[in-house]
């Protein structure tokens, strides 16, 4: 469970106000791992593989994902679809974070390779267990090293 | 026997040949009209001139008197087969009655018995002179009181015959003019070598041409025949046709009168008789018509006259022209289209309309794809900022949470005005403001949860079967027994018929309107919900009532609207029953309404179109 502890978590969001709240969430559920935000489904991908703004940074690894599915420039599923068909990034695990319950868009991630979907639930105690209970999957979950 | 040439019995030979010949083409063309009886009067004529020919060339008196008894088998039935031809070529064969077949016979047989036993009576040859010049080898025959029965008979029959050959000609003559020309030629020819004979007025020495009459006459038939075989239409079919035909025909002569015209153009013209007028008297109701018929070619047209209700006519004109190529007159035949045209007009309208409608549907169909992805990104959007401000109340709340015995330790040590503003701030407004917040912000959320919900509704595939709906309705009270018991309500129900639907949103419908039915019955009464159905050939239709509070009139249009509540809000809910509802009968292919009496109850009535139950059974897609 050492391992923990080096997994830096990649946030996708592009609503400021959710990346704070699940920050907040993952924190007080005692998840201190490196959070990385950005704001596009673009951004994720060049962070993800070190390119454009994040060039020569290197990615820090081993990574988990959380991915909103609607994103500004790339899409999460595009986000997703990308990932998977990637050598360097279809290993790292992926979780779905968003508003719609519907079944068919559910399918469709899972269908695309993601681990785990989460609906952001309005309501907020709903929501601060949902975020709990990442951590708590973080804390089971083998990350794969991404060497 | 002894035999001797002369050129008379070589010519009859040669008649007897001839008509052979002809005997067998016309039995070749025996399908013909007259074709059967013309090859047997050429089979009989054959024999008689084969018999006259020996008769001429036999030596001695017995000798010939027995070839001319032979030769009174094509003798007396040459004129009853020529009869029979006239009648039949002339289409009157139907008049020819088995009795009268025999009636026919009864004289020609009679004759021939005569001449078979003439030796015992002599009333057919009384006396036999060798001819005056005996080189001709002729025997002249005396004729007694039977031959002279015989003669008449013979004539009366050719005449008949003639008479209807005659007129059959007068028949064809505008048609077929060769044809006509050849009958007139035909009839005359035995009457002439007949006569000929019987009144003596050729060379004397018996000498008889009329088997050579009759073949000619005979040939001549047989090549109008042939030639009418072309046609396979005889003359009287031809009128019959041309005047029972539903297209106007009128001939015009050269000085344009009308010589002909049938049925339909007299009805069509409204003038009877036609023949005899001038055209444009005739044809003044159709001046259109009139233009064209000066023009010297053919003339191919289709015209509207202008008679109420207009009509359509497909038109054409052809000059007519003798054989020397100088125009006797015109051929107008038209045809009624008008009926056609409509059709045309009708197909032509139908199929544009139903092209205009798939392009609508396909219009509305993706009209409605968008409305339900708008829909669902709307929500989706809409939801995104709800999760951010019902988080920050929250993370507000714990703030406050977090500095509350801070302030409550800083209170003591403030004025008394200070601590007052502080203590309520703390305990009132902010408490307040976030329930406000929170409130409103789950109220929306049931708001879009609710528009979703609708939308993804038409989307839903609609499995169809069959069902038992008293089945269904019974379980669904199931599930509302606790209010069912607690509002003391009486449940009635009348005859629930099948229907083929999709079992969920039945489930629904039912499950909306008898949750509605018991949460507005008027408090402090008995309830009492009626539930019934009938099936008719194009629906099912449902009735679900209550003796509930009713719905105002004034709400009759909100009532389907979506958050539309009406009357009195004191029960809970989102609005949102009756709109599901609504869609979802509509996607049954029904219509949904109700009858209210505010203070009396309301009355749901929904159907279901049986139709869409056909649709499954033939194996088409629904939803």
């Amino acid at each position: 469970m050492a391992r923990t502890e080096e997994v830096a978590i990649l946030l996708v969001e592009d609503d400021p106000g959710h990346a704070r709240l699940i920050e907040k969430n993952l924190r007080r559920s005692g998840i201190t791992n490196q959070l990385v935000t950005v704001g596009d489904g673009q951004q994720a991908l060049d962070y993800l593989h070190g390119e454009g703004a994040y060039e020569g940074t290197g990615a820090a690894s081993p990574l988990l994902v959380l991915l909103d599915l609607n994103l500004p420039v790339l899409d999460g599923y595009q986000v997703l679809k990308r990932m998977k068909a990637d050598q360097r990034t279809k290993h790292i695990p992926v979780i779905i974070l968003t508003t719609t319950d519907d079944t068919r868009e559910v399918k469709r991630c899972y269908d695309l390779g993601c681990n785990v979907y989460i609906t952001k639930p309005v309501d907020y105690q709903e929501f601060s267990d949902a975020i709990r209970k990442i951590g708590l999957f973080l804390s089971v979950v083998t990350v794969p090293d991404g060497e | 026997m002894r035999w001797l040439i002369t050129p008379y019995a070589i010519a009859l030979f040669v008649a007897a040949v001839i008509s052979a010949a002809a005997a067998l083409a016309a039995w070749r063309r025996r399908d013909a009209p007259g074709g059967l009886p013309l090859a047997l009067l050429m089979a009989a004529v054959a024999e008689w001139s084969l018999a006259v020919a020996l008769e001429a060339a036999a030596v001695g008196v017995s000798h010939k008197v027995f070839w001319s008894v032979v030769q009174y088998v094509g003798v007396v039935s040459s004129p009853v087969f020529l009869l029979m031809f006239a009648l039949e070529f002339a289409q009157l064969d139907h008049w020819l009655t088995r009795r009268r077949q025999i009636a026919l016979w009864v004289i020609p047989v009679v004759t021939f018995g005569m001449a078979a036993t003439n030796g015992w009576h002599g009333l057919l040859w009384p006396s036999f002179t060798p001819s005056a010049d005996p080189a001709s080898n002729m025997l002249v025959y005396g004729h007694g009181p039977w031959f002279w029965i015989e003669v008449v008979y013979f004539y009366l029959l050719v005449g008949a015959a003639g008479a209807i050959l005659v007129w059959t000609s007068y028949r064809f003559r505008d048609v077929h003019r060769q044809q006509a020309l050849a009958l007139l030629l035909a009839v005359p020819l035995p009457w002439i070598a007949s006569a000929v004979y019987v009144f003596e007025l050729g060379p004397a020495g018996g000498y008889d041409f009329t088997p050579i009459g009759f073949a000619l006459g005979g040939l001549t038939l047989l090549w109008a025949i042939s030639r009418l075989q072309l046609f396979d239409l005889v003359p009287v079919a031809r009128d019959a046709l041309v005047e029972s035909m539903k297209d106007g025909v009128l001939v015009l002569d050269g000085q344009d009168r009308v010589v002909d015209a049938n049925r339909a153009a007299s009805e069509a013209l409204g003038v009877e008789p036609l023949i005899g007028k001038p055209a444009e008297a005739v044809l003044a109701r159709w001046p259109d018509l009139m233009e064209h018929v000066g023009d010297v070619t053919d003339t191919l047209t289709e015209i509207r006259v202008g008679d109420d209700p207009p009509r359509d006519l497909d038109l054409r004109i052809s000059p007519l022209f003798d054989r020397r190529g100088a125009l006797t007159g015109r051929l107008i035949v038209w045809r009624d289209i008008t009926e056609r045209k409509q059709a045309q007009m009708l197909r032509r309208a139908r199929d544009e309309l139903e092209a205009r409608v798939k392009e609508r549907t396909a219009e509305l169909e993706q009209a409605n794809e968008e409305i339900r992805q708008f829909a669902t990104i709307v929500s989706h959007d809409l939801r995104a900022p709800l999760v951010s401000l019902k988080g920050f109340s929250s993370e507000l709340r714990r703030a406050l949470r977090g500095i509350q015995s801070t302030v409550e330790k800083a209170i003591p040590h403030l004025e008394a005005e200070e601590s007052e503003r502080l203590r309520y701030a703390f305990d009132e407004d902010v408490p307040e403001a976030l329930h406000f917040i929170e409130s409103s912000v789950t109220r929306m959320d049931a708001y879009i949860s609710a528009v979703l919900r609708l939308s993804r509704l038409g989307r839903r595939h609609l499995v169809l079967e069959r069902v038992d709906t008293r089945t269904l309705v019974q379980d669904v009270l199931e599930s509302l027994a606790h209010q069912i018991e607690e509002h003391d309500v009486r449940i009635r129900l009348g005859p629930l018929p099948d229907v083929v639907a999709d079992r969920t949103s039945m489930d629904q419908i039912m499950g909306n309107l008898l949750d509605n039915a018991l949460k507005y019955l008027e408090p402090g009464r008995p309830g009492e919900i009626r539930i019934s159905g009938a099936r008719d050939d194009e629906e099912t239709t449902f009735r679900v009532g209550d003796n509930g509070r009713g719905i105002a009139a004034a709400d009759f249009t909100r009532v389907f609207a979506p958050f539309r509540r009406v009357g009195r809000q004191d029960v809970p809910g989102e609005g949102m029953g009756l709109p599901y509802v609504h869609a979802l009968v509509r996607r049954h292919g029904g219509r949904i309404w109700y009858e209210s009496e505010p203070g009396q109850g309301t009355t749901f009535t929904f159907t279901i179109s049986n139709r869409i139950g056909d649709d499954v059974e033939r194996g088409e897609k629904v939803g």
